[in-house]
C-alpha cells in the first residue's frame, strides 16, 4: 500500500498518455467537421448574402422578397432545416445522401438568412448622399455600390458577421442528427465508453470555445486594421488620444 | 462665347408635386451665374437635372451642343462632364482626402494610376489644401477642408462646368470664407460655374449674374444689385418681398448700396 511519489507520478503519466490522450485526440479529430461545416457555410453564405444585399439595394421589390424569405428561414429551428435539407431537398434535387454536404447546405441557407439582414442593416448606415456623390461623378450604380457602399457597410457589419461565424461553429454540433461525428458527438461516445460524461463534454466544449476565441480575436484584429481614422470604428480610446 | 450648358424648359415631378415647371438657363464658357430662390423652389432638383442625377420629365439639357437628355445618350457621360458639389460635401468617408480626389480620374475615367494621381494632386493644390492633410480621412478634417476636398474631387474630373449646391451654408464663418475664396478663385480663372447660394459675401464676391428661381422656374435674372428693381416689375408681391430681403442682407453686409438708390 502507498507507493512512492515517483510511482504515483508515473501512474498519472500512464493514465494521461495511454488512457486520456487517445480520447482527446479522437475528440479533436472530430473538431475538423465543426470547422469544415462552419467555415464553408460562412463563406458560401457571405458570397450569397453579398449578391442578395446588392440586389436588395438596387430594387425595392427584390428587397421585399429577400426580407420575407430571410424572415421565414430565420424562424425555422436549425434541426428542422437540417432534416428538411437531408430528407427533402437532397432527394428532390437527386443529390446523393451525403450528410456532410447536407449539413453545409443547410447551414449555408440558415446563415445566409442572417447575414443578408446584417449586410442590409449595415448598408443603411451609409449616407445616401455618398452614393449620390459617386453617381454624380459618372459611376454606374453597380460600381458605386461596389466602391462606396459595400466597403463601408462591410466595416459596419464586421462584428456581427464574426458573431455569426462563432454561432455557426456552435450550431454545427447539431450535425450529430445526420450522423456526423463532430467533436461533441465523439465526446458523447467517449462518455459512454468511459462512464464519465461531464468531463468529456467539458473537453469538447473547451475545444469549440478555443476556436471561437481565435475567431473573435481575428475579428478584433481585422476591425482594428480596417477602422477609418477619426471615427469610432477605430475604438473609443481614439477619442482621448 | 460658346454655350457650354443649356437647359430648356425643364419639368420634374415627384408624384403630384411639380418641382420644376419650365426652368431654363444657359451658361457660356467661363461664365459664372448665381442661382437664388426660397427653400423648396427647386434649386437642388434643377442642379440634379442638369447633371442627370435626376432625369427631367420634360425639357432638354444641352452640353457643349449635344442634347444629353436625348434617348440613347448615356447619363454617365453627362455626369462626368457636369460636376456637382453638394451642400454637405459627401466625401467618401472610408477614403483619405487624396483618395477622394483620385476617385474620379482613377475609378470613373479609368485613367492610368500615375496620370490620375497627377490630376488629384493638381486639384488638391488648386483648392489650397495643405499637403499634410492629404492623407487624412474626412472625419479628421475641418468642415472647410472637407468642402474644399469635395471641390477638388469635382475638379479632378476636369469637368466642363461645376454646379455648387449651397457649398458654404453648412460651414462656420472661417470655413465658409475658405470655400468661398476657392470658388471665386476658380470662377475668375475661367471655370464655368453655377452657384446656388444665399451666402451674401460669396454672392457679392462672385459679382455674377443672378437668377431667381421661383416655384420651379427662373423668373428673374440680372446683376445682383439690379434684382430689387427688376422684381418690382414682375408684379408678384411675394417675389419682390424675397428679393428685398436678400438685398437687405447684402446691404447689411456692406456689399451693395444700389438697393437704396432704387428705393426698394
Amino acid at each position: 500500500m502507498g507507493g512512492s511519489p515517483q510511482k504515483v507520478g508515473l501512474g498519472l503519466r500512464r493514465l494521461v498518455v495511454q488512457e486520456l490522450l487517445p480520447y482527446i485526440a479522437l475528440i479533436l479529430a472530430g473538431l475538423q467537421y465543426n470547422l469544415i461545416i462552419a467555415l464553408s457555410a460562412f463563406v458560401a453564405g457571405l458570397a450569397v448574402s453579398f449578391a442578395l444585399s446588392a440586389l436588395s439595394l438596387s430594387s425595392p421589390q427584390a428587397a421585399g422578397l429577400v426580407a420575407m424569405v430571410s424572415r421565414a428561414v430565420r424562424g425555422v429551428p436549425p434541426l428542422v432545416l437540417l432534416a428538411a435539407t437531408y430528407w427533402l431537398l437532397f432527394p428532390a434535387l437527386r443529390l446523393p445522401p451525403d450528410a456532410l454536404l447536407a449539413c453545409i447546405v443547410a447551414f449555408t441557407i440558415r446563415t445566409t438568412a442572417f447575414q443578408v439582414q446584417i449586410l442590409n442593416a449595415a448598408a443603411s448606415s451609409v449616407e445616401k448622399g455618398q452614393l449620390e456623390a459617386a453617381l454624380s461623378l459618372g459611376l454606374s450604380e453597380r460600381e458605386a455600390v461596389l466602391h462606396v457602399v459595400l466597403p463601408q457597410s462591410l466595416r459596419a457589419a464586421l462584428p456581427a458577421l464574426f458573431n455569426e461565424l462563432s454561432s455557426l461553429l456552435k450550431e454545427s454540433t447539431l450535425g450529430i442528427a445526420l450522423g456526423i461525428l463532430d467533436a461533441l458527438a465523439r465526446a458523447r461516445y467517449v462518455s459512454i465508453a468511459t462512464g464519465y460524461s461531464l468531463i468529456w463534454m467539458l473537453v469538447a466544449g473547451l475545444l469549440v470555445y478555443a476556436v471561437s476565441l481565435v475567431v473573435l480575436r481575428f475579428s478584433r484584429i481585422l476591425q482594428g486594421k480596417l477602422a477609418v481614422p477619426g471615427t469610432l470604428g477605430a475604438g473609443v480610446a481614439e477619442l482621448w488620444r | 462665347m460658346e454655350v457650354v450648358l443649356e437647359a430648356v424648359n425643364l419639368v420634374k415631378r415627384f408624384g403630384d408635386l411639380k418641382v420644376l415647371d419650365g426652368a431654363s438657363i444657359s451658361l457660356r464658357r467661363g461664365e459664372v451665374k448665381l442661382l437664388v430662390g426660397p427653400n423648396g423652389s427647386g434649386k437642388t432638383t434643377f442642379l440634379k437635372c442638369l447633371n442627370l442625377l435626376l432625369r427631367p420629365d420634360a425639357g432638354s439639357v444641352y452640353l457643349e451642343g449635344v442634347e444629353i437628355t436625348a434617348p440613347g445618350v448615356d447619363a454617365r457621360f453627362a455626369r462626368q462632364r457636369v460636376a456637382l458639389v453638394f451642400q454637405e460635401g459627401y466625401l467618401f468617408s472610408h477614403m483619405t482626402a487624396f483618395e477622394n480626389a483620385l476617385f474620379g480620374p482613377f475609378k470613373v475615367k479609368k485613367l492610368p494610376r500615375s496620370e490620375a494621381k497627377g490630376l488629384a494632386a493638381e486639384a488638391l493644390e488648386t483648392v489650397g489644401l495643405d499637403r499634410r492633410f492629404w492623407n487624412l480621412y474626412p472625419a479628421q478634417l475641418s468642415g472647410g477642408q472637407r468642402q474644399r476636398v469635395a471641390i477638388a474631387r469635382a475638379l479632378a474630373m476636369e469637368p466642363a462646368v461645376i454646379l455648387y449646391d449651397e457649398p458654404t451654408s453648412n460651414l462656420d464663418p472661417v470655413g465658409a470664407e475658405e470655400v468661398a475664396a476657392v470658388i471665386v478663385g476658380l470662377a475668375r480663372s475661367g471655370v464655368t460655374s453655377l452657384v446656388v447660394s444665399h451666402d451674401v459675401s460669396l454672392a457679392a464676391d462672385l459679382g455674377a449674374e443672378a437668377c431667381l428661381m421661383w416655384k420651379g422656374r427662373i423668373v428673374l435674372s440680372g446683376r445682383l444689385e439690379e434684382l430689387p428693381g427688376l422684381a418690382e416689375t414682375v408684379g408678384d408681391g411675394e417675389i419682390a418681398l424675397f428679393v428685398r430681403a436678400l438685398a437687405r442682407r447684402l446691404e447689411k453686409a456692406g456689399r451693395v448700396v444700389a438697393c437704396r438708390q432704387l428705393n426698394c
